[in-house]
């Protein structure tokens, strides 16, 4: 559902991506990989039109959407759990899940308020507690519960589970996998390989700005050059 | 005693109910679009004109206002789609430039429309007499209207804001627009909403006090500079900090003027007690600004993150030029001085007098714009009452003249001595903080010594003073001459240039361009920034100051006007027109921007109305900012004189 095609980006004057090919099919799970600095979360925004892309395509169901503003891109069935999360600091946990809700336009939500908190109950307890007073973790569950109450077709996460405690991440692992269950396409930049192979259908390692390898995770798996060239600091 | 004490403190409450009115729109501008809108004010005004058209034309105060009300709407629409749009991506300063530019532009078309004269608008029947409260206690039926209908739109705000959609999402748009943005809410639509509401809650504070006040042209003015007040005590966003702080700052005003002089007669005789009440009342909202954004830099309720308000002021686009000054420049100003110095001799063959008048006036001015610029270009610093300085240089001159020491040379020191001590005490404390709150800061500033000049009786107060003689230099009234007086202006200039010149290339003003690109990395390698600006803001006081000293020698006259935050408006444009960070532009400003006015103000007395056109259509029209459009224009000539 989502393909990009020779995406090319810059801050200022300095290139960031050099033309990024890559695409998620409807329910898969794809995920970036790369060291820091080498285009990943530029990526995203330049998907998310956050970034506005200096050159290539953004096809959503093979509509070019670059250029576009970020609204106009979401509302097509992305939803953004963005790195740093920023949930919104002044809003009760409950207003931030419903402040920016969506309802698709063919008939009932997947994703309701009930069913996030299903997902999380910890945000259940701490529904009225304001976004400032939340934990990282809470926080993170929070930033994916906003995204989904979007009921977006493809979930985008940068960075799912970076500074959380190894308990929390375990838990927005399980979470995630729940999230591919009910069918969601996920697209998702992560450090933790291992969890990342268990998890998600294909991978796309981005290097310099570009794309240099793709594959699937058994493939990841059976070229553990990949790892040491690419993604190992 | 009790009466009187409960009468005030009602029109103070009265009175910050308006300041909240008009000052919950612009905060929500602010803290949602991250707009500094100076216009804001003029909105105000305009609902009160509408309010005066309509009631006139209606004959009904209730039908006027229901008519005023969508009219102020769609005003604060139209502006919105038509100019505001165009300002979001834009820096502060180019915000603040533009929305100057359109305050000009609404000020001059309401004089045009309804003529300068004052309006009224009747009270209406139903609503006159007075009503008794409690005991004895009586108070004029039409503003417990306005305290009750002020309160109900309060309490509609609040609803609206904590407890809707749209409250959230204002919430949300005010704390990170952008997330927003990603999450598929149309942040433009809100952002029309948000204009068109904040419009016309501010005609509706305008209509209100349409009957008890008069319906006058820069009547928002003075209103724009208490919200300014008002919002950044709340916090920048914030509607319940807006809403506090405009009951805080109405009642310190009001009670403030009223028993100011009363209480401080425990102290002092009474004569001195209400002298001395009289000037400290309208500083004592700026002192209480001052002292908030001292313990707490981002006021009351701040909203935002502390990464998003830390934003700078200035994009590099600004700076025309970045590194120490080049020689081209230093061959520009060289020829300028020349031409400059050619100019007696030029208006003697001629014939025209005037010339040197203008001139004079040019370099006065170039010499304060020159002073801003190494704050403004080289530090990034956008100070908003700067024409504060260029006051007390001026009044420094028209005191010690009234006392009988008119010798130039000791004015002129005293005046840099007070500038630098003022600069000192008043930089020390803005510096804390950045953004948006150090242009509001400076500017209350500004105002608070704006007032104190007003209050002082003695030296005509608002009306101004006529100063008896120019100043003598060394007993000899030379500057009664007109070539001497240019003369002197240009030897000033000339040194004030060399001076900043020099400054800004030694290792000071590299630390201070430092600061300005990336103050985080000036710490980082163990410079505190501090030290630096506030040595800048001191110097650029003083040579401000040295401007005014020179400014009443000229038209031997001084007014509250010379410190007036239009002023310093108005410096700034004559740095960004003429190119920041360069020394050479403000110089080529001042003189564009004065040969503009006496230019435009020949053609017809509405001159600010083509001047505020022009200058909202150079920032419209320059993408990447005035800064880069004075750039471009330059550019040929600039390489040229690299190479030269």
């Amino acid at each position: 559902m989502l393909r990009i095609e020779g995406l090319e980006n810059a801050y200022g004057d300095q290139r960031v991506l050099f033309g990024v090919d890559f695409d998620v099919g409807a329910g898969e799970v794809v995920t970036l990989l790369g060291r820091n600095g080498m285009g990943k979360t530029t990526t995203v925004k330049s998907i998310f039109g956050l970034l506005p892309p200096k050159a290539g395509r953004v096809l959503i169901d093979g509509e070019n959407v670059a250029g576009r503003a970020p609204f106009e891109i979401a509302r097509r069935g992305l939803g953004l759990v963005p790195e740093g999360r920023h949930v919104f600091p002044t809003l009760t946990v409950e207003e931030n899940l419903v402040a920016t809700r969506r309802i698709p336009r063919d008939g009932a939500p997947r994703w309701t308020l009930e069913a996030v908190y299903g997902l999380f109950p910890r945000l259940r307890e701490r529904r009225r507690n304001a976004g400032s007073q939340l934990s990282g973790g809470e926080q993170q569950m929070l930033a994916i519960g906003r995204a989904l109450m979007t009921n977006p077709r493809l979930v985008v996460l940068d960075e799912a589970t970076e500074g959380l405690a190894p308990l929390i991440r375990e838990e927005i692992w399980a979470c995630l996998a729940a999230i591919r269950n009910a069918g969601e396409a996920i697209l998702v930049i992560d450090k933790n390989i291992e969890a990342l192979t268990r998890f998600a259908d294909r991978h796309v390692v981005i290097e310099k700005g570009r794309v240099v390898w793709s594959g699937s995770s058994d493939e990841l798996r059976r070229t553990p050059d990949i790892k040491e060239r690419f993604l190992h600091v | 005693m009790l009466n009187l004490f409960l009468l005030q403190t009602l029109n103070g409450v009265q009175f910050g109910i308006m300041l909240f009115l008009v000052a919950a729109g612009l905060t929500l501008i602010f803290g949602v679009m991250d707009l500094i809108n100076l216009s804001h004010g003029v909105l105000y005004m305009v609902g009160a004109y509408f309010a005066a058209t309509f009631v006139a034309l209606t004959g009904s105060f209730v039908l006027g206002l229901l008519l005023a009300l969508p009219a102020a709407l769609l005003l604060g629409v139209v502006l919105e789609l038509a100019v505001f749009r165009r300002l979001y991506d834009r820096d502060h300063l180019d915000q603040v430039l533009a929305t100057f530019g359109l305050i000009l532009i609404l000020n001059e078309s309401v004089k045009v429309i309804w003529g300068a004269a004052p309006l009224s608008v009747p009270v209406p029947a139903a609503l006159s007499g007075s009503v008794e409260l409690f005991g004895n206690f009586r108070y004029p039926l039409y503003r417990v209207v306005i305290i009750a209908a002020g309160l109900a739109t309060a309490a509609g705000l609040y609803v609206l804001v904590n407890f809707t959609r749209v409250g959230m999402l204002l919430r949300a748009g005010a704390s990170n627009a952008p997330m927003v943005s990603a999450l598929g809410v149309d942040i433009r639509r809100l952002f029309t909403l948000v204009f068109g509401l904040g419009a016309m809650l501010a005609g509706l504070a305008g209509a209100l006090v349409a009957p008890i006040l008069s319906v006058e042209p820069g009547m928002g003015d003075s209103v724009l500079i208490l919200t300014f007040v008002v919002i950044v005590i709340g916090g920048v966003g914030s509607v319940r900090g807006a809403f506090i702080a405009a009951i805080l700052v109405g009642v310190v005003d009001t009670v403030g003027r009223v028993f100011g002089p009363i209480w401080l007669r425990a102290v002092l005789d009474p004569a001195a007690a209400s002298q001395t009440g009289r000037t400290l009342a309208p500083m004592l909202i700026y002192v209480l600004m001052a002292m908030v954004l001292f313990f707490r830099p981002r006021g009351l309720f701040p909203v935002r993150g502390a990464g998003a308000a830390a934003s700078s002021n200035v994009a590099p686009s600004h700076i025309a030029e970045r590194g120490a000054p080049s020689r081209g420049a230093g061959f520009a100003a060289l020829a300028i001085f020349a031409l400059l110095a050619s100019l007696p001799l030029l208006s003697a063959m001629t014939g025209n007098a005037f010339m040197l008048v203008i001139a004079t006036r040019i370099m006065i001015f170039a010499l304060a714009a020159l002073s801003l610029d190494l704050i403004l270009g080289y530090g990034a610093l956008v100070s908003f009452g700067h024409a504060a300085f260029v006051g007390i240089g001026a009044y420094a001159v028209a005191i010690l003249n009234a006392y009988g020491v008119g010798d130039l040379l000791v004015q002129a020191v005293v005046a840099v001595a007070a500038a630098a001590l003022f600069a000192l005490v008043t930089g020390a404390i803005s510096l804390r903080t950045r953004g948006v709150y150090f242009i509001m800061i400076t500017l209350a500033f500004g105002q608070m010594l704006y007032f104190l000049m007003v209050s002082l009786s003695a030296f005509g107060g608002d009306d101004g003073y006529t100063l008896r003689s120019r100043s003598t230099v060394f007993g000899l009234p030379l500057l009664e001459d007109g070539t001497v007086l240019f003369y002197v202006v240009l030897g000033v200039l000339a040194a004030a240039f060399v001076l900043a010149r020099t400054l800004v290339a030694s290792r000071f003003g590299r630390v201070l361009r430092g600061t300005r690109d990336n103050a985080v990395r000036m710490r980082a390698i163990g410079f505190s920034p501090l030290p630096y600006q506030l040595t800048a803001y001191v110097v650029a006081g003083c040579l401000a100051a040295l401007a005014g000293v020179l400014l009443a020698n000229q038209v031997e006259f001084v007014s509250p006007a010379y410190m007036s935050w239009q002023r310093s408006g108005e410096l700034i444009v004559m740095v960004v027109l003429g190119g920041m960070g360069t020394l050479v532009g403000p110089i080529a400003g001042a003189a564009v921007f004065i040969m503009l006015e006496e230019w435009l103000a020949a053609f017809s007395q509405h001159w600010k109305l083509g001047f505020g056109l022009i200058l909202l259509l150079i920032v419209l029209a320059s993408k990447d900012g005035v800064g880069g459009l004075v750039k471009r224009l330059f550019t040929p000539f600039r390489a040229g004189a690299a190479h030269g």
